[in-house]
């Protein structure tokens, strides 16, 4: 078991000058990404597809496809440095400290094994649960969802389910063995917007019981904004703009962020509410 | 999987055939009510009280072939299938696992084995281990093997690029165990077909061996045997192939009724099937009878 200090720390993620090269064709395509996530804290990445988002948010997770490599800077969560974790050091980590959550949940599980059962399989392999215990601890992640009956999903197989319930179970999945840092890459983007603000609720709110870190990753500046103290904006693999949320959107001091809001104000439904509001008077 | 299969029609028609040739398979030659390869009357007789199903171009009890040969038959398609099994699935499913050389080198070899002329390679295998039984079936068994190969390989590629299967193993799941959790279900379906057809497909090809000579020597009954040799004989008794021609067809028509079965209740359009079928058997199936939906005129609907 790695063992981390975390219960005085407080940086959660510490990442400077972070750099991800492609091997094959050889380009680089994160160019030193530096943020720091503190404990309790929320940090959104912003950007368009191809822009590195996920690709930071894989060197932080170590799963960095094939052919990809960090070609320098570094990773740090909980103050330790990641660059010489091994094999048995990562499988701690992941689960027990720092959770992800992705796109498209139903790709997550196995669409031929009932969803409580796979939850059960994190807690009795993560926290050595029984089965009996697993069961009521999956259960209790089910509710604490907000799925309206735990029983039912507990039985239930994938293709049973909408979207957002899966999105919730795989969150549930997610913080089953209580992570400390949780990143959520383009978690709410296949889902309808109502769906997508109780999913973001639902974060918020997980963020402050359980204590959780996290790291919310968009090509919607909306979602980030909804949730996230701290936004980083990125394009074609740099930062181009980090900075508090309010000061973010109230005075981008970058053209792409400049864009990103005044689209948001040319073709957000505020803008629509508000004309028809000055018509009918 | 196996109790599922016979909650849908074609399982329940399966499970029968399957039953009557297997207990054929078993007692059928103490049932048989003459010696099987003794003359016992007249050549060619039709069916009556004494025979039956009539005699063959020997003067033998055709009842009493068909039973006497059920052991041999059915043990022989059993054995070929269990052969194709082990040579072809289970490299098929390493093959996903073991790296490139072993995928490249298993690949090759399957390509080589499906080029390969059926009856010259039983014919060879012949020559090379000798004329019998087991030898023929390790030949037909090896030559179906690419089948059960490439149907492992297939649904594993599918699995193993999935991202629950990923994710097992970024959460530190071993080989094994991902084998066991996530593929089992997956690759067990289609397997479980093949396997079914090609019992069907080793019946028949059994048969054919025995009509050149190869495998089964005469006058030891199968149902491949008796069927080639009414065949020259159909000219003066038109009835006779029928006989053979039933029981295989009942045998392979349960097998692919069964392989029909197994795939309807399983993977995950099994699971929706059976699903379904309990919320209609409960009642809980709310159909959307008439969704309303006015749009006016000059109107846009989102």
């Amino acid at each position: 078991m790695v063992d981390l200090a975390i219960a005085e720390e407080q940086i959660a993620v510490q990442v400077s000058d972070l750099r991800i090269r492609g091997t094959v064709p050889d380009t680089e395509l994160v160019r030193g990404v530096s943020f720091t996530l503190p404990r309790g804290g929320t940090l959104g990445i912003v950007g368009e597809s191809g822009s590195g988002k996920t690709l930071t948010c894989a060197a932080v997770l170590g799963i960095l496809p094939k052919q990809v490599e960090r070609s320098s800077g570094t990773v740090e969560i909980f103050g330790r440095d990641t660059a010489n974790f091994g094999k048995q050091e990562w499988v701690d980590v992941r689960g027990n400290i720092i959770s992800a959550v992705f796109q498209d949940p139903g790709s997550y599980l196995n669409p031929s094994i009932r969803l409580g059962r796979q939850i059960n399989e994190v807690l009795r392999v993560k926290k050595g649960l029984s089965r009996k215990q697993a069961k009521q601890e999956t259960l209790r992640l089910l509710s604490a969802v907000h799925l309206r009956d735990p029983e039912l999903v507990y039985d239930q197989y994938v293709h049973e389910l909408s979207g957002g319930m899966l999105q919730r179970v795989v969150i549930a999945a997610a913080i089953a063995p209580g992570p400390k840092i949780l990143i959520a890459d383009e978690a709410t983007t296949a889902l309808d917007v109502t769906v997508q603000a109780e999913v973001l609720d639902l974060l918020t709110e997980l963020k402050e019981r359980e204590g959780l870190s996290l790291v919310v990753v968009s090509h919607d500046l909306a979602v980030v904004a909804q949730i996230c103290d701290e936004v980083l904006v990125m394009r074609s693999g740099a930062v181009v703009e980090h900075g508090s949320t309010t000061e973010v959107l109230h005075s981008p001091q970058d053209d792409y962020t400049r864009l990103l809001i005044s689209e948001h104000e040319r073709y957000g439904l505020d803008r629509i509410i508000d004309s028809e509001r000055l018509a009918v008077a | 999987m196996l109790r599922n299969a016979v909650r849908v029609p074609s399982g329940r028609i399966a499970a029968v055939l399957l039953g009557i040739i297997f207990f054929l398979a078993v007692f059928g030659p103490l049932l048989a009510p003459y010696p099987a390869n003794n003359t016992v009357a007249a050549q060619l007789e039709g069916p009556s009280g004494a025979h039956l199903l009539g005699t063959d171009y020997v003067g033998r009890d055709v009842l009493s072939r068909m039973l006497a040969g059920s052991t041999l038959s059915v043990l022989g398609a059993l054995m070929v299938v269990v052969i194709a099994f082990v040579v072809g699935a289970i490299p098929g499913l390493l093959s996903v696992y073991l790296g490139r050389v072993f995928e490249w080198v298993s690949l090759r070899v399957v390509d080589t084995m499906i080029a390969l002329p059926f009856l010259v390679f039983a014919v060879a295998m012949t020559a090379l281990l000798g004329n019998g039984v087991v030898q023929s079936m390790f030949a037909v068994g090896i030559l179906l093997s690419p089948v059960f190969f490439r149907v492992a390989r297939s649904s594993a590629l599918s699995v193993a690029q999935s991202q629950y299967v990923e994710a097992a193993s970024l959460s530190g799941a071993s080989t094994a165990w991902v084998m066991r959790k996530h593929f089992l279900a997956k690759v067990l379906p289609p397997i479980s077909i093949a396997l079914s057809t090609t019992m069907a497909t080793g019946l028949v090809v059994i048969a054919s061996l025995t009509f050149l000579g190869i495998g089964v020597q005469p006058p030891t009954a199968t149902w491949g045997g008796i069927l080639a040799a009414d065949l020259q004989y159909i000219a003066i008794q038109p009835l006779a192939p029928l006989v053979p021609v039933v029981v295989i067809l009942a045998a392979v028509l349960g097998c692919n009724l069964f392989a029909d079965a197994v795939r309807d209740v399983s993977g995950e359009a099994g699971r929706q099937l059976l699903s379904a079928r309990a919320a209609r058997k409960a009642g809980q199936v709310t159909l959307i009878s008439r969704a309303l939906i006015g749009l006016r005129k000059g109107g846009e609907l989102g």
